[in-house]
């Protein structure tokens, strides 16, 4: 089988647009994690965030074809003629939107592993950059439950 | 001041005017249709100019921010991450309450 139409392929768009968010979420419980302890290996706060921006961005990837390329024409006229229509009108549409916010959080949270430790501690930012880790991976969360309400809604009318 | 800490600062800044612009957009978009059509012309699809504008904004923003001959004073960094951390909660809920409203 061609890669590109493996890929494409509808359960195997979806499987790996939600194993890529799971990495995602992952990546920046770690990077919490990481700063929760309470010391700052800044390799590992690297490293978590470079997994976790190239994770959600190909969950953006395979989510945003799949979105485009089938849903609005399979799946959105089903949810639409069912008996919970708001799983497009709310939780598709606040989904979809609030998804764009995760890039530019996760960049900056990249950023801040860059700093050394005698300037993030001058600059006290330990508290923010674990509350910015945290909120990361909590958009994430609810960004899979309304995906979840989603694929319910779609599956069971 | 390290250029990294600046860096740092202009990217709150920048990511918290790209969660203002998605925002707008995505609520101007919904309420009026000849704006929607508009992103709509871009790419062929409303959502891929949305993301599409995110990036530009963002990486725009930074650049831009992270030019401009500005000191950045000790707390300046923590206020911008604070700052961003406000404003993407409420876009989140303005957005999700946006679309109840629609919805109802």
């Amino acid at each position: 089988m061609e890669i590109f139409s493996f890929l494409t392929y509808k359960p195997v768009l979806i499987g790996l647009h939600l194993a890529f968010a799971i990495v995602g979420i992952d990546a920046f419980l770690w990077y919490l994690g990481e700063m929760a302890s309470g010391g700052r290996k800044r390799a590992r706060l690297k490293w978590a965030s470079i997994i976790g921006i190239i994770s959600f961005a190909l969950s953006w990837m395979a989510g945003g074809y799949y979105y485009v390329v089938t849903y609005g024409k399979l799946v959105k006229p089903i949810i639409l003629k069912g008996t919970a229509p708001w799983a497009h009108a709310v939780a598709m549409e606040a989904k979809e939107h609030i998804f764009l916010f995760i890039i530019p959080l996760a960049i900056t949270a990249l950023i801040l592993a860059f700093i050394n430790e005698e300037e993030f501690n001058k600059n006290n930012l330990r508290r923010a950059a674990m509350i910015l880790a945290g909120l990361i991976a909590a958009l994430g969360l609810a960004i899979g439950a309304m995906g979840f309400i989603i694929s319910a809604a779609a599956r069971w009318g | 001041m390290k250029k990294i800490v600046k860096l740092a600062y202009s990217s709150s800044i920048s990511a918290t005017l790209t969660v203002i612009v998605i925002v707008v957009v995505t609520i101007w978009g919904e309420l009026s249709p000849v704006f929607k059509s508009f992103l709509k012309s871009f790419t062929g699809h409303h959502w891929l100019t949305k993301s599409v504008l995110s990036l530009l904004v963002y990486f725009a923003g930074l650049a831009v921010f992270y030019l401009l001959p500005k000191n950045i004073g000790p707390h300046a960094v923590r206020r911008g991450l604070i700052f961003l951390i406000l404003v993407a909660l409420a876009g989140s809920l303005a957005i999700f309450l946006f679309f109840v409203w629609h919805y109802l």
